[in-house]
């Protein structure tokens, strides 16, 4: 199974996702959120960041989760593409995000949205698209 | 969904889906756009979300499109929306995440024979000085108190600390300054993203281009602007940065679980909106304004650096490298204004996202000179193309609560037109044109590449035929800086 899929938007960026459970499906979407814009590695070297999301709505903790990751993406000058879950409910994430120092995106994604975002359970698990504002 | 056989045509340049298209609609959508345009606004999904626009608690007269529309989130972008103040909503959604992204233009002492030998010198001095910000801050970085001085006070506090001339205020939409800027308002995330990005860039669509006046359609106007043809110009266009994006964010998350409390069943999330005189809505009016003052000082800082870099290239030369700001303006803004609706000054909050206020003359909140000949608006074309200097008409207040668009629009996909072209013959074909390219990234220059967008000269000539606005000057750039 495909991790994700970049798929077309006349302005933005819109990926859709796939994971057999819900943790991959989390693990995915952010190694898509950060693949699809190119991060420019400084080193390999690893960085572990410890976030904490309370989704506003529990179907929306993908979109809350994401864009956590890109707030410690930015402030950080991180790119992240794994992430370790210590808590995983609905309502509740606590999780530790694995990346590595970077110089610069290709292209910088201003937010995550929540437009049109819906979490679908397929033959092989779940799915979401899921569109950047960049 | 709505789609092109959903329009019906009301006048030359304006079409209309009535409001009985869906149920939830409070005011029938209108598209200011040629027969031409039609098909490709067609194709995507933008009068879906304009007609979901026309759902909005409150919303007066119309849900508006430019004739520069195409899909976004939430609200289309080219989307324009007056909320009654009493009894409308604010949605952060219909502003956008990059809060006050916006245009400023600058004029020159200098014809473009005088810079030619010196141009590459200049385009690469102002590359070097202006960073793109991108995954790295700018060189000023702020504490958490001289952050909060800069959002409740924008522009004027910039000036205080050196970064421009007190002349600058004059001549920026809201002097710079948004009332009702209140930093407590803004989270300490936001800020965070935000510190050391004054005087960044950016990556997309975000720009530096010097121009030269390259066709005059209102000698008068242009005379009173104190263009002329030839004269090299400087076009900026960026936004509010990180800090930005995290207000809208923020406020997004916070609004979403109000919903229901408040009634409020909307065709789409991101179409989130809070009572305008709810706690939420003032809150969110009032971090905005601050993201707004970020932005106008994010664009007089590279005002600053721009400035910079032209003395320090021109001066031993010894031509004239004074910089005059013309005009700076928002495109992705919610303001309160008062509007004749129905023959009655009402107050109300404009929604312009992708779209560009354009006050004809006579406002109050104009300078004397603008109040005078309307206020400019400065549409940017797409890389190698036209931009365009319009001013505002009384018209425009009377159809569109004074907005015209913003830009060309997109007409495809980053993804297609890297399929289409390659940066490098973007490149090639600016620089075979005299356009010369200071950019590090070449698929950004794929991605921005003028195939991508809708043509500009006819999105203006939509905008100028609908009289919603009156063309001043053209202009042709002769380097384009891009940040990624």
């Amino acid at each position: 199974m495909k991790e994700y899929d970049v798929l077309e938007h006349s302005a933005d960026l819109k990926i859709l996702v796939r994971g057999q459970n819900m943790e991959e499906l989390f693990n995915n979407a952010l190694r898509g959120m950060f693949e699809s814009v190119e991060p420019e590695a400084v080193s390999k070297e690893e960085r572990r960041r410890k976030i904490e999301v309370k989704p506003s709505d529990p179907k929306l903790g993908l979109i809350d989760f994401l864009s956590e990751a890109l707030f410690q993406s930015d402030t950080n000058y991180e790119a992240y593409n794994n992430v370790e879950f210590d808590v995983f409910e609905e309502g509740h994430i606590v999780a530790e995000l694995i990346g590595y120092p970077i110089k610069g995106f290709r292209e910088e994604i201003k937010a995550v949205t929540y437009h049109d975002f819906e979490i679908t359970e397929t033959d092989q698990g779940f799915e979401a698209s899921i569109i950047f504002d960049i | 969904m709505a789609d092109i056989k959903s329009l019906k045509k009301i006048e030359e340049y304006l079409y209309e889906i009535p409001k009985t298209h869906k149920s939830g609609m409070r005011v029938p959508a209108r598209v200011y756009a040629s027969e031409k345009m039609l098909q490709e606004i067609g194709g995507d999904r933008s009068l879906w979300q304009l007609t979901n626009v026309a759902t909005l608690p409150g919303i007066l007269k119309y849900a508006l499109a430019m004739p520069d529309i195409h899909e976004g989130y939430g609200f289309p972008i080219g989307g324009v929306a007056g909320m009654d103040y009493k009894s409308g909503v604010v949605s952060p959604g219909g502003v956008g995440y990059d809060i006050n992204c916006g245009m400023r233009l600058l004029r020159s002492k200098i014809m473009v024979n005088d810079i030619k030998d010196h141009l590459r010198a200049v385009a690469h001095q102002i590359n070097r000085d202006v960073p793109s910000g991108v995954g790295r801050g700018g060189d000023l970085e702020l504490t958490p108190k001289e952050l909060d001085q800069i959002l409740n006070k924008g522009v004027k506090r910039m000036v205080e600390l050196g970064y421009g001339e007190k002349e600058d205020i004059n001549n920026i939409e809201e002097y710079g300054s948004m009332s009702g800027a209140d930093a407590s308002k803004v989270s300490d995330r936001a800020k965070k993203r935000g510190h050391d990005q004054v005087g960044t860039l950016g990556s997309g669509n975000h720009f530096l281009e010097i121009q030269r006046v390259d066709e005059i359609f209102d000698e008068k106007l242009a005379g009173e602007m104190g263009m002329k043809k030839d004269l090299v110009m400087v076009m900026i266009h960026t936004g509010s940065r990180g800090l930005g994006h995290q207000v809208c964010s923020d406020y997004v998350r916070r609004l979403i679980p109000k919903l229901d409390e408040w009634g409020f069943d909307l065709p789409d999330r991101e179409l989130a909106c809070a009572p305008i005189n709810s706690i939420e809505g003032k809150d969110y009016l009032a971090a905005m304004a601050c993201a707004a003052n970020f932005a106008w000082s994010n664009r007089q800082m590279i005002n600053h650096l721009v400035r910079g870099a032209w003395k320090r290239i021109l001066e031993p030369v010894g031509i004239d490298a004074k910089l005059d700001l013309i005009y700076d303006v928002a495109h992705n803004m919610a303001k309160i204004e008062e509007h004749i609706i129905g023959n009655k000054k009402t107050k109300i909050c404009v929604h312009r996202k992708g779209a560009t206020r354009a006050f004809g003359p006579g406002r109050e909140e104009l300078n004397d000179l603008y109040k005078r000949i309307g206020q400019p608006v400065l549409i940017p074309g797409t890389m190698g193309t036209s931009s365009y200097v319009l001013v505002g008409t009384k018209e425009a207040e009377k159809q569109t609560f004074g907005t015209v668009c913003h830009g060309a629009g997109r007409r495809m996909s980053r993804k297609a037109a890297k399929k289409r072209i390659t940066g490098a013959e973007v490149r090639k074909n600016l620089e075979a044109r005299g356009i010369m390219v200071e950019c590090a990234s070449s698929r950004g220059l794929a991605e921005e590449a003028p195939l991508a967008y809708k043509d500009v000269d006819d999105v203006v000539d939509v905008i100028a035929k609908a009289k919603l606005a009156k063309k001043v000057v053209k202009l042709k750039p002769i380097a384009v800086i891009k940040g990624g």
